[in-house]
C-alpha cells in the first residue's frame, strides 16, 4: 500500500507499485489534463509537480511518490488563475495545446524556485518540454510576464 | 478503476438538434449548396475535395431563444486555429457578438459536413468563402424574418451586433427573438447572398479573437483523442521491432482491460 497526496487529497494505491504515475493519474484518478507524449521522459508533456519540483510522470513510478505530494495541472490553481496560466492566456501561448499542461507545470516549478529567471535560465529549465506547434517564443515571453506580473 | 468518460458522440442529426440546440432555434433540414455555386467568387481547390464543402446555415448555425448562437466547427483543431477561425468567419458575416457564440465540434461525417481533412494548411483557404456565405445567409434570413414581422421591406432592415434594426422606425429585435421565424425560411440562393464589405469586418483580420479552447487548454480541461472513452472501447499498441526494417515482429497487440 502506497500513500501520497494528489492535488491536496490523500490517496492510497495497492496495485503494482511500479505503475507509472502518469497511468495512475489518468486511468485511476481520471486526471486527464496531464498528457502522454513519448512515455520515456523526452518530451515533457506529462510534467507534474512532486513536492513542488517538476517531474515527468511517465517515468515516475507510483512507488516513488510514497509520502509525497503531487500537483497536476488540475490542481495548480483552483480557478485556473495561477500567474503562469494567466500569462499564457494573455499572450495566447497555446496552439493545439497538447503539450501545454506540461509546459505550464514546468514553468510554474521554475518560477517557484527562481522568481525572476533570465532568458538563459528559462531556456535551460524549459529545454525538456517540446512543442510541435513551435510556441517557444510565446512560452518564454509568458514566463517573463508571469515573473514580472506584466 | 475509475475513468473520466469524455464521450465523443456520433449522434444523428435529430439527436444533435435535441442535444445541443433548443427548440425554436435556427435550424431546419440541411440543404446542400453546391460547392461551385458557393465558390463562385474564386476557385480555391475546395470544390475538388472529396465530399466538397458545406455553407448552409441550416446545417452549421443555430440560435437559441436566449440569443446564444451555436456554430459547428467542421474542421479539427490541429494547432492552426481552424476550430476557432472557421466559426469566427461565420460569426462575422452573421454580425454575431462573439461573446454570445458557442462552438461545437462536428462529428466525423463527410457526407453531412463535407470534406473534413484538416491538413495541408488549407482549411481557411478552402472555407473563407463558404463560411462567409453561411453567416451572411443566416443574417439575411434573420433580416427577412424581422422585416416580415414589422411589415416592411427587407431592404430597410439590417442585422448588426446580434440584433436586426429598422433604422426608419428605430425598432430592434434580438437574434434570439427572430430565430424561430428565421429557421422556417429557406437558405437564400448563392447569387442572392450579399457579403459584407471587408471594411465592415468585426473579427476577420483583426487578430483580436483568442482560440475558443484557450482557457480549457491552460487548465487541462481540453479534450484530445487520447482522452476519449467510448463504450466497449478496446485498447491496442503498435508493437515495433527492436531493430530497423525487421517486419517479422511488427504488429498490433490488443491489450486486456
Amino acid at each position: 500500500m502506497v500513500k501520497f497526496q494528489v492535488n491536496g487529497q490523500t490517496q492510497s494505491f495497492d496495485g503494482d507499485p511500479s505503475m507509472p504515475l502518469l497511468w495512475y493519474l489518468r486511468d485511476e484518478l481520471g486526471l486527464i489534463g496531464t498528457k502522454f507524449g513519448c512515455g520515456v521522459a523526452l518530451c515533457g508533456a506529462c510534467t507534474v509537480h512532486v513536492d513542488g519540483e517538476a517531474a515527468r510522470a511517465c517515468i515516475t513510478a507510483v512507488n516513488d511518490i510514497a509520502g509525497r505530494s503531487v500537483i497536476t495541472i488540475e490542481g495548480l490553481d483552483a480557478n485556473g488563475n495561477h500567474p503562469v496560466q494567466k500569462a499564457w492566456r494573455a499572450l495566447n501561448v497555446p496552439q493545439c495545446g497538447y503539450c501545454q499542461a506540461g509546459q505550464i507545470m514546468q514553468a510554474a516549478a521554475l518560477l517557484a524556485s527562481n522568481k525572476n529567471p533570465s532568458e538563459e535560465e528559462i531556456n535551460s529549465a524549459m529545454s525538456g518540454n517540446i512543442c510541435r506547434c513551435g510556441c517557444y517564443q510565446r512560452i518564454t515571453a509568458a514566463i517573463k510576464a508571469a515573473a514580472t506580473g506584466a | 478503476m475509475t475513468l473520466a468518460h469524455a464521450v465523443i458522440e456520433n449522434v444523428s442529426r435529430r439527436g444533435f438538434l435535441k442535444g445541443v440546440l433548443a427548440t425554436g432555434s435556427l435550424v431546419v433540414a440541411a440543404k446542400f449548396v453546391p460547392p461551385r455555386a458557393a465558390l463562385a467568387a474564386y476557385a480555391t481547390g475546395a470544390e475538388k475535395m472529396p465530399h466538397g464543402v458545406r455553407s448552409d446555415p441550416h446545417l452549421l448555425v443555430s440560435i437559441a431563444p436566449d440569443g446564444i448562437v451555436t456554430i459547428v466547427a467542421i474542421r479539427s483543431e490541429m494547432g492552426t486555429g481552424s476550430r476557432t477561425s472557421l466559426p469566427m468567419i461565420v460569426a462575422d458575416e452573421l454580425e454575431a457578438d462573439w461573446s454570445r457564440v458557442r462552438v461545437v465540434q462536428a462529428p466525423g461525417d463527410e457526407e453531412k459536413y463535407g470534406n473534413q481533412d484538416t491538413d495541408g494548411s488549407r482549411s481557411l483557404r478552402h472555407h473563407i468563402q463558404p463560411m462567409r456565405q453561411c453567416g451572411a445567409a443566416a443574417r439575411q434570413m434573420l433580416e427577412t424574418a424581422a422585416a416580415k414581422r414589422w411589415g416592411v421591406d427587407p431592404g430597410e432592415v439590417k442585422g448588426q451586433n446580434h440584433e436586426v434594426v429598422h433604422k426608419a422606425s428605430g425598432r430592434k429585435l434580438g437574434y434570439g427573438e427572430l430565430a424561430a421565424d428565421a429557421s422556417a425560411l429557406p437558405t437564400p440562393p448563392a447569387d442572392q447572398i450579399k457579403l459584407k464589405d471587408a471594411n465592415a469586418f468585426r473579427y476577420i483580420g483583426k487578430g483580436t479573437t483568442p482560440i475558443v479552447d484557450l482557457f480549457d487548454i491552460t487548465t487541462g480541461r481540453a479534450i484530445y483523442s487520447i482522452d476519449a472513452r467510448l463504450p466497449g472501447m478496446k485498447y491496442a499498441i503498435v508493437a515495433r521491432p527492436v531493430v530497423m526494417s525487421n517486419r517479422s515482429t511488427m504488429g498490433v497487440v490488443p491489450l486486456p482491460i
